[in-house]
């Protein structure tokens, strides 16, 4: 999950509830009905206007906008902590550890409640849930029988005429991330068939029957050839001044695209910042602040924790040449914080940054806290 | 293994007896109970008028778990503050009963814990002397598997794959588990040497909504010419080099067993295919007229085995869809077309979206890995490619 705190752009904030006749029921913020969204799967979270929670649910092609009512303020700046959280979930919901797999933690900014898209079980009788963890590292379900939501569905296909009439399609959108922009939530997804890396945007509060606006992603490689490769995880930022979006990409570079081409073009071309060395996949992007500085954190599926400073982002020259070694890095250059087997990160409060981290030493699974001041 | 202080009797409840109410009971009377039809727990022989009380005491769920926690697992009081089972508590004819939030798993031990010194303590009864707690642990059977699941295919089928292929899909005969993909499937060398990194790993694994069709993707960043990744480390495959991919038998499908037998498909490596597919190559059979005989599309490489089945559709001369049934035949050189009814005379078309592929993700818009200096950037590529057929009568 990534909430930009660089980049703050909160419009659409104020919808909820506005002049409402103080004896009526209010009704559901952002054209949102009650109801049972009835997710098939939760995986990409996001926190939107409002503390709304988007979820992207892979399996039902869809994203839900989901009014968790959390209206809590927290301005501390402490830790949280749960040890072992995965042993904490499965006692829980009663399964053995290894039938729980967390897709993705958002940390709500104003609460500092934090959200995990959770599956209980691998198999056909899975059920995706939502479970909230509180400061006092307690954890909840987020209770999805009678909510106020709202739904998205994703275009299902390459173009709609392109539905096949052979039978049911085989076809998928494995939803990589979100992100809430200027009114907008973006999507970015992988198919399981034909290979291109789209980013959707669909406004928000959603519209009925609005489909989403798909755009193909490009980035140029060493000036020669470019390519669409799945964006793992992105960022709303700032580049020279700027609104961007930064890309970490599964072939290891990361990219800036311009925003303000998102509205204008079908093709987006963005620009190579940074090799991050081989042999790895970016998980999350976040920014955050040290010393009063703007820098983004990035955590990977096999190096440490990277952190970057928006000034050497700002100055950054596109990447054209390769390097020359396996492993090697190129383009911005960055901290490796001493921090390894960090699988979900998001900005906690002031000091911290939240972290759902694989223990090296004795294999636990920790949801942790790590103070900004050492990224 | 910590016990607890005041452990009365510990009773695992063999699974499979048939019955519907299991049992464990302390000295002074107090039992639980496991119903195996609605997975609730039970615990009776209560003091009535502790029973009572407690029903109006209105608890919070916190209070209620220290009262009776059910565990997954056999320990008695779990370790590292472990939280229990949600559920919904309540008092039902003089019974405190918990019904779990979720459906138990079958095979899987519980123990469920009733702290009678606590009841004794905020709710009395029960006479004199100490309460022991009571623990019982139970499991639903495990159902027999009907049928083993196997792998029931692989696409591509031929035995000869371009060094810069792209996806490979895997067919189940019944659904599967997600979370095991990146370490049942393996790429060996002709030597035995596995090949590291050959796939792209991702979170979100690549599996149809039946989950019995997973997707596997060759780590692009090595197939991509000029990619960092492709540098480092080299394509994964290499012309003229002869492969096994391997799934793995202990792959666990959607029930939770492993696969009745693992799966090798063996394969050669030609040269890289960097060429988009040409339609002007494809070869056309139409059928005749009268008839339901198949309308043959034949391409002189291999395609993608999914967008063959989706991406191509016949219709007729206004443009209507022709209902049928296609199917992808001859190492994915052709793709088959029966029609629901016959065939009348007169013009038809196929209607083929130019995002079909071929092996190596070349689709009919453009190639994989956009040469910048041969090709203009943004270019759109054709829309979606007609080709035209007429069916005939036999006599014509």
């Amino acid at each position: 999950m990534k909430l930009g705190r660089c980049l703050m752009i909160m419009a659409a904030a104020a919808v909820a509830g506005a002049g409402l006749a103080a004896s009526r029921p209010a009704p559901a913020p952002f054209g949102m009905t009650y109801g049972e969204p009835n997710l098939k799967s939760a995986g990409a979270l996001a926190v939107g206007p409002g503390g709304v929670l988007f979820v992207g649910d892979s399996v039902g092609a869809a994203v839900f906008a989901l009014d968790v009512k959390d209206q809590a303020k927290d301005e501390s700046a402490d830790p949280i902590e749960i040890k072992e959280i995965d042993k904490k979930i499965a006692s829980l919901l009663g399964v053995a550890p290894g039938d729980v797999l967390i897709h993705d933690l958002a940390a709500h900014p104003a609460s500092q409640n934090i959200y995990l898209s959770v599956s209980r079980g691998r198999g056909s009788d899975a059920i995706p849930l939502v479970l909230r963890a509180s400061r006092r590292g307690q954890l909840e379900e987020v209770p999805l029988q009678k909510i106020a939501f709202s739904k998205a569905d994703l275009a299902d296909a390459p173009d709609p005429e392109a539905k096949t009439q052979y039978g049911a399609s085989k076809r998928r959108l494995a939803i990589t991330d979100l992100a809430f922009v200027d009114g907008e939530l973006l999507v970015a997804g992988l198919s399981n068939q034909e290979f291109a890396s789209t980013l959707r945007r669909l406004p928000f509060p959603f519209k009925p029957n609005v489909a989403a606006t798909t755009l193909e992603i490009y980035h140029a490689s060493h000036n020669r050839y470019e390519t669409h490769a799945p964006i793992e995880t992105f960022l709303p930022y700032h580049f020279k001044g700027q609104p961007a979006l930064l890309a970490g990409y599964g072939c290891a570079p990361l990219a800036a695209f311009p925003l303000a081409e998102l509205k204008s073009k079908k093709h987006l071309r963005g620009t190579t910042l940074a090799e991050l060395g081989g042999g790895n996949r970016p998980l999350d992007i976040i920014g955050f602040q040290k010393n009063g500085k703007d820098h983004i954190l990035i955590a990977n599926s096999d190096r440490t924790l990277m952190s970057m400073s928006s000034e050497e982002i700002d100055r950054a020259q596109p990447v054209t040449t390769p390097v020359g070694a396996p492993y090697l890095t190129s383009g911005v250059g960055y901290v490796s914080v001493a921090e390894v087997g960090v699988m979900q990160l998001d900005n906690l409060n002031a000091n911290h940054v939240v972290v759902i981290q694989r223990r090296i030493s004795d294999g636990t699974l920790n949801l942790r806290s790590l103070p900004k001041k050492w990224m | 293994m910590r016990r607890p202080a005041l452990l009365g009797l510990g009773l695992v409840v063999a699974a499979g007896l048939g019955l519907c109410f299991h049992k464990a009971q302390d000295a002074a009377g107090a039992a639980i109970h496991f119903d195996r039809d609605s997975g609730a727990v039970e615990v009776e022989g209560l003091d009535r008028a502790g029973v009572a009380k407690l029903a109006r005491a209105g608890l919070s769920a916190a209070d209620w778990g220290a009262l009776l926690a059910v565990y997954p697992g056999r320990e008695a009081t779990p370790g590292d503050h472990l939280p229990p089972m949600l559920g919904r508590y309540g008092v039902e004819r003089g019974r405190v009963r918990f019904n779990p939030r979720f459906p138990l798993v079958a095979g899987l031990d519980y123990t469920a814990r009733f702290d009678a010194a606590l009841f004794k303590a905020r709710f009395g009864g029960g006479g004199p002397g100490a309460a022991p707690a009571v623990v019982a642990t139970f499991a639903l059977p495990k159902a027999v598997p009907a049928a083993a699941t196997e792998v029931a295919a692989v696409y591509p089928s031929g035995g000869e794959l371009p060094a810069n292929q792209l996806r490979v899909y895997i067919h189940f005969s019944a659904p599967m588990s997600a979370g095991e993909a990146a370490s049942r499937i393996h790429l060996f060398d002709a030597a035995g040497r596995e090949v590291p990194r050959a796939f792209l790993r991702l979170d979100q694994e690549l599996w149809d909504p039946g989950r019995e069709r997973f997707t596997l993707l060759f780590d692009p960043g090595r197939i991509k010419r000029g990619l960092r990744a492709n540098l480092d480390e080299g394509a994964p495959l290499k012309e003229g080099v002869s492969y096994c991919l391997v799934i793995d038998r202990a792959w666990r499908d959607g029930r939770g067993e492993p696969l009745g037998a693992g799966f090798e498909k063996r394969f050669t490596v030609t040269a890289a295919d960097r060429a988009a597919p040409d339609h002007r190559a494809w070869r056309l059979e139409a059928p005749p007229a009268g008839s339901a005989e198949p309308v043959v599309l034949c391409f002189p490489e291999p395609l993608d085995h999914a967008l063959l089945g989706e991406l191509i559709e016949v219709r007729d001369g206004r443009g209507g869809r022709v209902s049928g049934r296609a199917e992808v035949s001859a190492g994915e050189t052709a793709w088959r077309f029966v029609p629901s009814a016959a065939w009348r005379s007169g013009p038809y078309h196929l209607r083929v979206n130019p995002a079909l592929e071929d092996r190596a993700g070349n689709s009919l818009r453009a190639v994989f890995d956009v040469d910048l200096r041969a090709q203009e950037a943004d270019q759109q590529g054709p829309g979606q490619i007609l080709i035209p057929f007429e069916v005939r009568s036999p006599t014509e």
